[in-house]
């Protein structure tokens, strides 16, 4: 397994440690690969199901934009 | 790629035009509360997202953590409070679970969700954000004005109020699908409450040098007597823009945003505010939103090591002059020759020469930007 090192706030990180001790998770870095699994696949399925700007919306924004000279 | 969103989700809690009108028809039963132009302004900044992920006005509990940490309680930075404050005739008006109408100006401006009412204190609130109690900060003196109660809740922003400026503002997510119709992957944000001089072009085009686009963002809003009027500044921008910029490199439109001259604090702040519109990176120059002399001249700059998981990357400028020996325009990081031979760029030396109808030095502002400053009759608020 390939290991990465990652910045992350101390506030966050003593949160993750305490949190780690409470649901018997090994260690932080068990609960952070637990986490990250969770929030990517929640990513992807909000990207999934388009829920940034519908086709319609960007067409309506694309209108204005162009109707105040941003856009050619 | 342009920025995420801040928490990852860009907020929209904006009335819709079937719904406003009900709500409009039917609102003589809801308890009513005047808002001043801060909150109103904070209102429309929820409401479109600009400070996403807030869907509301704090509750105590995120109060207390945005003044003891500069985050959300889930860890996200945050530094200003954004908060509806009210009175004790206020208070006894509404209760917890109310939907309350705003209003602003004798208009309906939103709704607001009551989740909380609390006291707070207000010296802890200034000795946190501004680093003083001092009344004479002009942030500290209008926390020490507001009402003795602050209202939590979420809200929805009804775009009611015309102010001559629509056609100058974007929304993030206009700003966002902009950004992408130009095929900009990487965009600077640059903020700014005046006319440009060249110190101002200059920290511009050094950071454009090495991003795909330039967003520049002005603030309008409050302004005191003295300061150049909104319009000034959009035209003399537009000058600028249209005979010295790259054509296309370039998005210029407003932010209406209350300061609070926080200095460090709001830094951060205009920096998430920035990452909500699309920006990749975002300029923090000399006393970012300071007032007086309360912070450090680099401090808004000292403050984002604090902040590794901000989503948006600052660049730092040294204030920038007119050199005689470098023949040009420096800044104290690449200039070495002595202080005499600069010419700094004086902001009050500026207003003085256009106030006087004369065009300003060349080496502190272009021409073609004065003479546009000097067609208004009058420049200046009154």
């Amino acid at each position: 397994m390939r290991k990465v090192s990652i910045e992350i706030p101390e506030t966050l990180y003593r949160r993750l440690e305490a949190l780690a001790g409470r649901i018997g998770a090994d260690s932080v870095y068990e609960l952070v690969v637990d986490l990250l699994r969770e929030g990517v696949s929640r990513l992807e399925e909000d990207l999934d199901a388009g829920h940034e700007l519908s086709e319609e919306e960007v067409s309506r924004i694309r209108e204005r934009l162009r109707s105040l000279g941003y856009l050619d | 790629m342009v920025s995420r969103p801040h928490g990852g989700r860009l907020v929209k809690r904006v009335l819709p035009r079937d719904r406003m009108e009900d709500i409009l028809r039917d609102s003589r039963g809801l308890p009513q509360l005047d808002v001043d132009d801060t909150i109103y302004r904070d209102l429309e900044n929820i409401g479109y997202g600009v400070y996403s992920p807030l869907t509301g006005f704090l509750d105590s509990v995120e109060l207390e953590s945005v003044l003891y940490t500069m985050r959300l309680s889930n860890d996200l930075p945050w530094t200003i409070p954004i908060v509806l404050d009210i009175d004790e005739e206020a208070r006894r008006s509404i209760g917890i679970g109310d939907t309350v109408l705003l209003m602003y100006g004798g208009q309906p401006v939103g709704l607001l969700m009551v989740e909380e009412v609390y006291r707070y204190d207000k010296g802890l609130y200034a000795e946190k954000v501004f680093k003083t109690t001092d009344p004479a900060h002009p942030g500290v003196a209008r926390v020490m004005s507001m009402g003795d109660y602050l209202v939590g809740g979420s809200v929805e922003y009804i775009p009611m109020v015309r102010d001559g400026y629509e056609d100058y503002f974007l929304t993030p997510r206009e700003t966002r699908v902009l950004f992408r119709e130009r095929g900009w992957e990487t965009v600077v944000a640059f903020q700014t409450r005046n006319v440009p001089h060249l110190g101002h072009e200059y920290v511009q085009k050094t950071a454009l040098t090495f991003v795909d686009g330039l967003f520049i963002n002005p603030v309008i809003g409050r302004k005191k007597r003295g300061d150049f009027r909104d319009e000034v500044i959009l035209e003399a921008y537009k000058t600028l823009i249209n005979r010295f910029y790259p054509r296309g490199s370039v998005v210029m439109s407003i932010v209406r945003y209350a300061m609070r001259y926080a200095g460090p604090r709001e830094a951060i702040h205009h920096a998430i505010m920035r990452k909500n519109f699309g920006a990749t990176h975002f300029i923090v120059g000399r006393d970012h939103a300071g007032v007086g002399n309360y912070y450090g001249r680099y401090e808004a700059q000292e403050i984002f090591s604090e902040f590794p998981d901000l989503g948006i990357t600052p660049l730092f400028f040294r204030e920038f002059f007119y050199c005689r020996g470098c023949g040009g325009m420096s800044n104290e990081k690449i200039c070495p020759h002595d202080r005499d031979l600069r010419i700094y760029i004086s902001g009050t030396k500026i207003r003085e020469s256009l106030s006087r109808g004369i065009v300003p030095p060349g080496e502190m502002m272009r021409r073609e930007v004065a003479e546009t400053i000097l067609s208004f009759d009058n420049p200046f608020v009154d």
